[in-house]
């Protein structure tokens, strides 16, 4: 999720050596750090907290059933000072000061990476909807018998997130034709948009679980529709992070026509997220009811 | 991929992936010829993917890597992984 | 709250750093290594400190040596419990009957034995050498992102600590115990386990799942964009193509992993369907499981491979032969690994026709595999060898191979794998390749980079003891085992004493026990007299002064990383090269070597 970012200054051997923030903390080492431990600490935690939360579980707990949440709790405070402190020292302190141009390529590169393996992590989900598609397909809950899955609200949803995917584009568009004014617009108006998105997709959720009656357990097709709409919507709900950092850094000034690498992949995430949606409304929400 | 996008020692690297793919091409023939199952379209459909996609696969990477490196070929360039002080020291050595 | 908590734990971090005696007793943090192994150590006197001092150092470093360094321990750590887990299955082995452990903590041993070896032990020690050697092959100042690849070290230790939590619980006398799955947590009985070890075992495996896709990011975009201006596709060298090819089956192999183990955590805690007979069925999860298995045996052995392509030349005299053959091959094996899971389930009751397409890819993939092996030979052909002790590692790798990798071919064969899969035969193939080349060639690596890394020479003799040791168990241990494979002695089993005698020999399967148990305990004499040398040569020996302790010079093979090293060690005497300089190494023999050498090259 941080994969995008990082202060990988250091190429180029005119630069004596390799220094990376040099406001960091501890101060004054050239090559020392702490954010990345305090990441990977608040990183594991999340692991740790799951952990203690199945051993919470059942009818003899092991451990208090409010560990398990305690410590995610926690971590997510340690992985958030991580990350921001490292972000924080690597790009936003001089955010001016650096060259633009040098870690455009390598980091365009790298959310490419991250978004190779997300196809991997999306992957697997959509083998186990392709089996039990073209498998045993019976046993279905009601909603898909009666069509009822793919609503109005799904389709408004979809329009939503395509439109946000246009709103970053011209936004970008916006940065580098020095138009300042409508990046912060147009960044903004797809915040809201993904905004709203999620909101659709929690009312939808509401719908389907008090009012339908179908959940996560209610067979193959429940487990299909929840696991796959809900890693999307994780995704999307980081990418409405991501974008909020955008937007807030936008507001203070940063960015501009040299200085765009953030917005650019930002960006690159955000349609990959939007064409993942696309994906999974045809073969998930379309694709369960011809 | 013919003469005309690599020459012939750039052909000679790469033909050491000829040889996987010959196999595959011939398992491909030989799957055509002898179906000792009978024909599901899904399956052999699938059967023949499960060959085919690894195969064109590996005719792109090969392809693609190929131009990566004879593009950056250069003749006065050090040997893979060895430096280039040592480079020089090596080519005087065969120089004489 | 959560603010405070982490206050005060900051506060004990803080604490702990500065507390550093006993720290610097350990061998790794000898001072004098710190200085020659990269020149970043601060000398009293310099002014400007590139690192702090103490455990805080190694708790914040972003330099990719020091992670590298981090890496290895790692791994060392987790070969030695791997080891120590295989020898207490080896020993219960020796007799028929049920002797020392329960069945129960047979496949929890067995378990443990090779999630640790494959996840713990082979990705981590790969990570540490090409941590520490890639930036330095490619001309990189570091890697691209130092702080990810700090990151993605510091998640390791938690993820060991939950894969091996069912463990550390026995003591405690509660309703945790260590997983018995198998590594290949084959549903439905990994789901049916109740024991809340397997997802502890899980939870863990995804975070080691992160670790190695962050490592792979980084590496691909290091050798991508961080290479040196003389760095170039055409002549990057063979380690760092292996690297990147292993990354980039990582990238897709791993996260689908990741996805899978959610999954099954899923179907174990919140009922719901994946795996189920009514949902994807436990077929799912063999193709999930072995989409990525299969890539992630080249994701062990490619970069093997690659050191191997790296270190046998110098010892040969002569340049790689056929270099491009290894490269385009290795990126042969890279595509089609991706195209042969499913010849690890032919007995599966898969359509014979879909078999049939595996066991032709299984077939192609072999081909690129021996050219290399065909390569290495040739590269020995009238060369001049040196049987120092990483030629001899690599020799034993390429011996290895030819009976590890061609008893995999007859596997790829569909009426073969079925009478042979689920016997020893498989578990004799599988540890020929993992030990018999993997731990060799990180064996061969570790005693050719010592110079490099510890600034001190290992002792020769106990290397050379070190490796006949190895080879000889090696090949009397898994050579039993095939043979046992063909008398039918089934995987998995923690007694066989009441085989059906027609089905199985029992006889002669007792004895090859008893051979593969020798051969074990021969293995594990030879890795003792290993860690012995390391430690005490890393503390102790002598210390290195030529920058050529290979005389690769002499054949025109001298790598960066030595040459890099070089001007480490010329730091010491003129200071000019980088300001962050190593303490004096003992005598100036190096001053002749600058002179000579100039030191045109950049670190």
């Amino acid at each position: 999720m941080s994969i995008e970012t990082d202060d990988g200054r250091g190429h180029g051997h005119d630069s004596e050596h390799h220094l990376p923030a040099v406001e960091d903390w501890p101060k004054g080492f050239g090559e020392a750090s702490w954010w990345p431990f305090i990441s990977a600490l608040g990183g594991s935690g999340f692991y740790i907290g799951a952990a203690l939360y199945v051993l919470g579980q059942g009818q003899s707990p092991i451990v208090s059933p409010v560990a398990g949440g305690a410590v995610f709790v926690l971590s997510t405070f340690v992985f958030l000072t991580g990350l921001y402190g490292w972000l924080y020292h690597a790009f936003i302190v001089d955010f001016w000061e650096g060259e633009a141009a040098d870690f455009g390529f390598p980091l365009k590169l790298t959310m490419l990476l991250f978004l190779a393996t997300e196809v991997a992590t999306f992957g697997a989900g959509f083998i186990y909807y392709f089996f039990i598609r073209a498998g045993s397909w019976s046993d279905l809950p009601p909603i898909v018998a009666d069509g009822e899955v793919l609503s109005t609200l799904v389709i408004a949803n979809t329009l939503v997130l395509i439109a946000s995917s246009v709103t970053i584009h011209y936004a970008h568009h916006a940065l580098l034709n020095g138009d300042r004014t409508r990046f912060v617009r147009l960044l903004g108006a797809t915040l809201g948009l993904g905004l709203v998105f999620l909101a659709g997709q929690v009312y939808e959720y509401y719908e389907f679980i008090v009012h339908l009656g179908f959940s996560l357990t209610d067979g193959a097709y429940g487990t299909a529709f929840y696991g796959l709409t809900g890693l999307h919507g994780l995704h999307v709900s980081l990418g409405a992070v991501l974008l909020s950092i955008l937007f807030i850094r936008a507001l203070y000034g940063h960015y501009s026509a040299e200085k765009h690498v953030s917005v650019s992949t930002v960006s690159m995430y955000w349609h990959f997220v939007d064409i993942v949606w696309v994906f999974l409304v045809v073969v998930l929400y379309v694709g369960a009811i011809v | 991929m013919s003469d005309r996008i690599f020459d012939r020692e750039t052909m000679l690297d790469l033909s050491v992936n000829f040889i996987p793919l010959g196999i595959l091409l011939f398992f491909v023939l030989l799957f055509l010829v002898l179906a000792p199952f009978p024909g599901d379209p899904l399956i052999v459909l699938v059967q023949m993917s499960l060959v085919i996609i690894p195969g064109i696969a590996l005719l792109m990477l090969t392809y693609y890597s190929g131009n990566a490196i004879e593009g950056s070929r250069d003749d006065e360039q050090a040997e893979p992984g060895y430096s280039e002080a040592d480079a020089e020291v090596a080519r005087s050595a065969g120089e004489e | 709250m959560a603010a405070l908590v982490g206050a005060v734990f900051l506060a004990a971090l803080g604490f702990v750093a500065r507390v550093n005696g006993w720290w610097g007793r350990l061998p790794f943090v000898d001072r004098t290594r710190v200085a020659t192994d990269g020149g970043h150590a601060h000398e009293p006197g310099s002014g400007l400190a590139h690192k702090p001092s103490g455990i805080t150092r190694w708790l914040t470093t972003v330099d990719h040596k020091d992670i590298g360094i981090l890496y290895g321990m790692y791994g060392v750590i987790a070969f030695l419990w791997g080891g120590v887990s295989v020898m207490i299955m080896r020993f219960e082995l020796f007799t028929a009957a049920e002797t020392y452990i329960s069945p129960e903590m047979y496949n929890a041993l067995l378990t443990s034995h090779g999630i640790t070896m494959l996840f713990l032990f082979g990705t981590p020690i790969i990570a540490a050498f090409s941590n520490y050697f890639v930036p330095l092959l490619i001309d990189a100042d570091d890697m691209a992102f130092p702080r990810i690849n700090a990151i993605a070290f510091w998640l390791l230790p938690p993820a060991a600590l939950l894969i091996w939590a069912g463990f550390f619980t026995i003591p405690l006398d509660i309703a945790i115990s260590p997983a018995q799955t198998s590594w290949t947590m084959y549903t439905p009985l990994s789901v049916e386990q109740s024991n809340p070890g397997v997802d502890l075992m899980l939870l863990g495996l995804h975070l080691t799942g992160v670790s190695a896709t962050m490592g792979a990011i980084n590496f691909i975009a290091t050798i991508f964009t961080e290479r040196g201006d003389d760095v170039t596709w055409a002549n990057l060298d063979i380690f760092s193509w292996t690297i990147l090819t292993q990354s980039g089956l990582i990238l897709f192999a791993f996260p689908l992993l990741g996805s899978a183990l959610i999954m099954l955590l899923l179907d174990r805690n919140f009922a719901t369907t994946f795996f189920a007979v009514e949902g994807g069925g436990p077929i799912l999860w063999q193709h999930l499981f072995w989409f990525f298995g299969h890539p992630e045996v080249y994701i062990l052995v490619l970069p093997m491979m690659g050191l191997v392509s790296w270190i046998l030349p110098k010892f040969a005299g002569r340049k790689l032969f056929g270099f491009k053959f290894v490269v385009y091959s290795t990126l042969a094996i890279g595509v089609l690994s991706f195209g042969v899971w499913a010849h690890h389930m032919f007995g599966s009751g898969m359509d014979p026709r879909i078999r049939a397409s595996f066991m032709a890819t299984s077939l192609a993939i072999a081909i690129p595999s021996a050219v290399k092996t065909f390569n290495w030979i040739t590269t020995l052909w009238n060369g001049k060898v040196r049987l120092t002790a990483p030629m001899l590692f690599c020799i034993g790798f390429v011996a290895n191979f030819v009976i590890g990798g061609i008893t995999g071919v007859f596997l790829a064969s569909v009426p073969v794998n079925l009478i042979l899969h689920e016997t020893y035969y498989v578990v004799g193939h599988f540890h020929y390749i993992v030990m018999g080349m993997i731990a060799f060639a990180g064996f061969g690596a570790i005693y050719y980079w010592f110079p490099i890394v510890t600034g001190r020479m290992y002792n020769r003799k106990l290397a050379k003891g070190h490796f006949w040791l190895s080879m000889i168990g090696v090949n009397i241990t898994f050579f039993a085992m095939l043979l046992a494979g063909y008398f039918g002695m089934p995987r998995r089993y923690a007694t066989y004493s009441d085989f059906n005698p027609e089905l199985a020999p029992l006889t002669e399967i007792t004895f090859l026990h008893q051979v593969m148990t020798a051969g074990a305990v021969i293995i594990a004499v030879g890795t003792i007299l290993w860690l012995l040398n390391v430690v005490w040569s890393w503390k102790k020996g002598g210390k290195v002064t030529d920058p050529d302790p290979w005389n690769t010079k002499e054949y025109g093979l001298h790598g960066r990383e030595f040459a890099w090293f070089e001007q480490q060690l010329a730091a010491t005497d003129g200071g000019e090269t980088e300001s962050e300089s190593a303490v004096a190494t003992d005598g100036g023999a190096d001053g002749e070597s600058v002179a000579t050498d100039g030191g045109s090259e950049q670190a």
